[in-house]
């Protein structure tokens, strides 16, 4: 096994074992490998095989036909200039919000934090409705912009301006929790440092905490990016008439000319192209973005990784010089707009993103509430006929429990594996590293419907089709990008000294998870899990095949319900399942509450 | 110390949820396996759904105690087939669209109809389309411009062609997507609002059709994607004028919503009944399928919606009053057009593609622009 990194060799020069162990870090990889490679690649690959299957034998006219299709490519077009808009804007975004988070008292966190992740409780397609009511052209963006003497609003919906404000509100968590589980770990002491020693705050930031954060920016960034080839459902409503997205495009191959082996060709097609083209940006981005993998963070205190010159240029020339003058000279200039506007940038970034996050479920809680049978807004009549309604209806009820229980379950498993793969990953062997990464990343980039074709023709004939061992499989796999990414991000900053300090120190292996790693990962562990778990109970696409007709989930059914009759019931279901994660919450604050109480009555009662 | 003790409670947590998980699944296993066994049909949803289940299922299972399983997953015909082909059908009984159902026939999907099960001459009231071997023609829709009273007042639309007049009609349009070839006759509302007569309809000009829509193009915010979206468009005022299939507006018109639909030029389809072959309750589908197609509960459907019976025989059934509310009465059927599933389920001249798949290919490419 290859050793690690030059602080893992210094501490093994004081360690007093003369020989050191094999190092058998790599086995926690074992079960992700094991997961991802039975449950994943063989699904599409049998799916893949069949691209390139004909009645004559192979052939590779399916990807011909697409290749050489206008369609195809301008889907593709179409589809990464809105995935590179709405990471942009969600990075940035959540950037904002997560350092601002990491300013502010630990109650307000909490408060905040809740404010994020809310709106994954809601439907996708039910934000959408309320997104429209929002921005259509008699909606409440234009009565506002009315009443300040505005007559004639912006469009805003049914175009691509509608999709990318329905996209950012749907990723933005995506974005802000992995930075915020990694500042949550940096030590501020080096910017204070930094400061004191005449550094203004802003470059103080740039060149001491940036540096520490651009982990979890570019696994931010990959995650969104990656999210949004795989949208379609935001996009159809939101969109205008000809913003076909290449998940439309591959969803029409497959349902309305029921081409399999084409569907899965322009899935192949995607795939290729965004891994050519993050090969190319992580090559470009790589020097000046990367604090090495296994670099602690201290060392980049000193180093100032921004301003190295990209690799492969062949020796600093005077052209070269100038320009990196000159960028030095805006980026000091920029610093410094940004160091004196960085309270209302900051307070900007979070009032945008809780008003991004938030309205729309404003708008779905009234509705909740309305008498009537369609979704108008304001509603005309309120009751709560449609509350009686879902608490009657065992089906409604039924659902909610099962999905709460599949991805719950799901999300432990897939926290526990993705939990050892990024330590394996991280403090592994260096070399698969990136091939391992890949994989981890692919159930996010392919597209769910082709992973779902797929992992559907494999088990359907062993009778896993509506059973929930079916769904948990597949939520399992679906989970892993998120809590392996998320954990390996805090890993990588948190320095491996520690634990090897435990480890000279006697603690074995266990120790060292259960007193080093555990604690120090928790947050990290615990963003792993809510997305895990969100990825399951928000899923549509895997239920729609894996469901069938006995394991229905929550959200195949709201899917359904309002796809056949839009009515305020998806609403409601809404409602309840806030009301339900506010209730755990509070029951969470009570429960440690009392926890403290009966600890101090106890102590108390051993002093006397 | 404070570490361990959460550790604790976390695994107490995730041990209980799987418990419940596996209690609840104990649960559900043991209940709807009534003696005389269940039926699999998709759920359609909506005012379809509960007129057949007030009319269909809840009579039958009355009748026969047979559970019929309204199934919510995803009726949608790759899927079903990609069920059918890994030998584990989701449905048993399945309602498919006249387009569509070539596709499960030549996939031979379909199981043939027991006709002995029948009533004695249900099978040749079933008009004015045919019952087939293998499947049964099951109610008749169509689909016909709607608009809002709210933002139209008194003016009623007449045609297609009204539909492209927005000097006369202002305000924004939706239609169904091609996308979906026969399924939301967009391919024969835009040939027919260019003025082409409806016997004159196939084959399909596509030249004219996508110059007809690039007139309608600004005017046109999206294409709907649910049969439920064009009246959510309507009522939430985003658009002025729909496409809309007739039972639509007819259930959102008496729910007091403020649309209008008219029988001028609506586009007649249908519908048909189908089993799955390797259904694992085809003898109850077939039974079920019997039941459906008898005089009696065919009226009691289009009493519930107005679409119309397949079995012609439930016309004596129906009041005047509501025959005329049907797509099929002779006063609206006068004025419509029958789509020709014939011409779309054939190949297209020197191609080994259907019409329907051209004409998808077609549109995706013109849309994309």
């Amino acid at each position: 096994m290859s050793v690690d990194s030059s602080p893992e060799r210094f501490t093994d020069g004081l360690a007093t074992r003369p020989r050191r162990r094999p190092d058998h870090r790599w086995l926690t990889l074992v079960p992700l490998l094991a997961v991802l490679i039975l449950l994943f690649v063989v699904p599409l690959c049998s799916l893949l095989v069949d691209s390139f299957r004909s009645a004559q034998g192979f052939t590779l006219e399916n990807y011909r036909e697409q290749v050489s299709s206008p369609v195809f490519w301008r889907a593709i077009r179409r589809t990464l200039v809105v995935a590179a808009l709405s990471t942009g804007i969600c990075v940035a975004l959540g950037y904002g919000m997560a350092y601002a988070l990491t300013r502010m008292p630990k109650r307000v966190r909490g408060v905040l934090l809740v404010v994020v992740l809310v709106p994954y409780f809601t439907s996708i397609l039910i934000r959408s409705y309320a997104w429209i009511a929002i921005l259509a052209p008699n909606g409440l963006v234009a009565q506002a912009l009315a009443l300040l003497g505005v007559e004639t609003p912006p469009d805003l919906v049914f175009n691509q301006t509608g999709m990318l404000i329905g996209t950012v509100q749907i990723l933005l968590p995506l974005a802000l929790l992995p930075i915020y589980s990694v500042m949550s770990g940096i030590d501020r002491a080096p910017v204070r440092a930094a400061q004191s020693l005449g550094a203004s705050p802003a470059v103080a930031h740039w060149h001491v905490y940036r540096p520490a954060t651009s982990s979890a920016v570019m696994a931010a960034a990959a995650l969104v990016f990656i999210s949004t080839l795989g949208f379609y459902v935001t996009p159809a409503l939101l969109g205008g008439p000809g913003d076909t997205l290449i998940a439309q495009s591959i969803l029409v191959q497959f349902s309305n000319l029921v081409d399999p082996a084409g569907a899965a060709a322009q899935a192949a097609l995607l795939l290729l192209i965004v891994l050519v083209l993050f090969a190319i940006l992580f090559r470009h981005l790589a020097p000046s973005l990367s604090v090495g993998g296994t670099e602690p963070t201290p060392a980049t205190t000193t180093a100032r990784p921004g301003r190295r010159p990209p690799r492969g240029t062949a020796g600093p020339t005077e052209r070269h010089e100038e320009l990196r003058t000159l960028r030095a000279r805006i980026l000091d200039t920029g610093l410094d707009i940004v160091g004196r506007l960085r309270l209302p940038i900051l307070l900007g970034s979070w009032i945008l993103g809780a008003v991004l996050l938030v309205t729309p479920l404003v708008v779905v809680a009234i509705w909740s509430l309305s008498d009537a049978t369609y979704l108008t807004f304001p509603p005309e009549e309120y009751s709560t006929r449609w509350f009686a309604d879902y608490f009657t209806d065992e089906a409604w009820i039924d659902s909610t429990f099962l999905s709460l229980g599949l991805a719950s379950t799901a999300a432990v498993v897939s926290v526990v594996i993705g939990g050892f793969g990024a330590f394996g990953l991280v403090r592994g062997p260096r070399r698969p590293r990136l091939p391992i990464a890949i994989l981890v990343a692919m159930p996010l980039i392919v597209p769910p419907m082709i992973y779902s074709l797929g992992f559907f023709v494999l088990v359907a004939p062993h009778n896993l089709v509506g059973t929930r061992l079916g769904l948990i499989l597949p939520y399992v796999v679906l989970g892993l990008p998120f809590s392996v990414s998320i954990t390996a991000a805090a890993l990588r900053n948190l320095d491996v000294r520690l634990e090897n300090a435990a480890r000279s120190l006697g603690a074995g292996s266990l120790s060292v998870l259960r007193h080093v790693l555990l604690p120090a990962l928790r947050p990290a562990l615990v963003s792993g899990f809510v997305f895990s778990f969100l990825a399951a109970f928000d899923d549509v696409v895997v239920a729609t095949f894996m469901s069938g007709p006995t394991a229905v989930t929550l959200p195949l059914r709201m899917f359904q319900d309002i796809k056949l009759e839009v009515s305020p019931r998806t609403a409601v279901v809404a409602v309840v399942l806030l009301g339900a994660g506010a209730a755990a919450v509070l029951l969470r604050f009570v429960t440690a509450w009392l926890v403290r109480t009966v600890r101090v009555a106890l102590s108390r009662l051993g002093d006397s | 110390m404070k570490f361990s003790r959460k550790t604790v409670l976390g695994t107490v947590v995730a041990v209980s949820t799987l418990l419940t998980t596996v209690a609840c699944g104990s649960g559900d296993d043991s209940k709807g396996t009534s003696s005389a066994g269940t039926v699999v049909v998709p759920d359609p949803g909506g005012d379809l759904g509960k007129a057949m289940k007030k009319a269909f299922f809840d009579p039958f299972e009355k009748k026969t105690g047979i559970d019929v399983v309204l199934s919510s997953g995803e009726f949608d015909a790759a899927v079903v087939l990609t069920g059918v082909k890994a030998g584990a059908p989701a449905f048993d009984l399945v309602n498919i669209n006249g387009a569509v159902l070539q596709r499960f026939r030549s996939s031979s999907a379909l199981q043939p109809i027991d006709y002995t099960l029948w009533k004695d001459g249900d099978r040749e009231k079933i008009a004015p389309v045919k019952a087939a071997d293998d499947a049964v023609p099951a109610y008749y829709i169509s689909v016909v411009p709607a608009w809002s009273t709210d933002k139209l007042g008194d003016k009623a639309l007449n045609s297609w062609a009204d539909f492209w007049n927005v000097g006369k009609f202002p305000g924004k349009r939706t239609l169904a997507p091609g996308s979906w070839g026969a399924g939301g006759a967009t391919f024969e509302i835009a040939a027919m609002a260019d003025g082409v007569a409806p016997k004159d309809l196939y084959p399909i000009d596509y030249d004219r059709v996508f110059a007809s829509l690039d007139r309608l193009k600004p005017n046109l915010v999206k294409f709907w994607e649910t049969g439920a979206e064009p009246i959510q468009l309507l009522t939430g005022g985003q658009v002025t004028v729909t496409s809309a299939w007739n039972g639509r507006v007819a259930g959102a018109h008496d729910k007091g919503a403020p649309v209008a639909g008219t029988w001028n030029q609506s586009i007649l389809q249908y519908d048909n009944w189908a089993i799955l072959k390797g259904a694992k309750n085809a003898e109850n589908a077939q039974k079920l399928l019997a039941f459906m197609m008898e005089p009696r509960p065919q009226a009691d459907f289009a009493n519930a919606i107005t679409y119309s019976p397949a079995n012609s025989a439930a016309f004596d059934l129906l009041s005047g009053d509501r025959a005329a509310l049907l797509p099929t009465s002779p006063e609206n059927v006068a004025s419509a057009v029958t789509q020709n599933y014939d011409w779309w389920t054939a190949n297209a001249a020197g191609t080994d593609k259907t019409n329907e798949e051209v004409a998808i290919e077609r549109w995706q490419a013109w849309a994309s622009k």
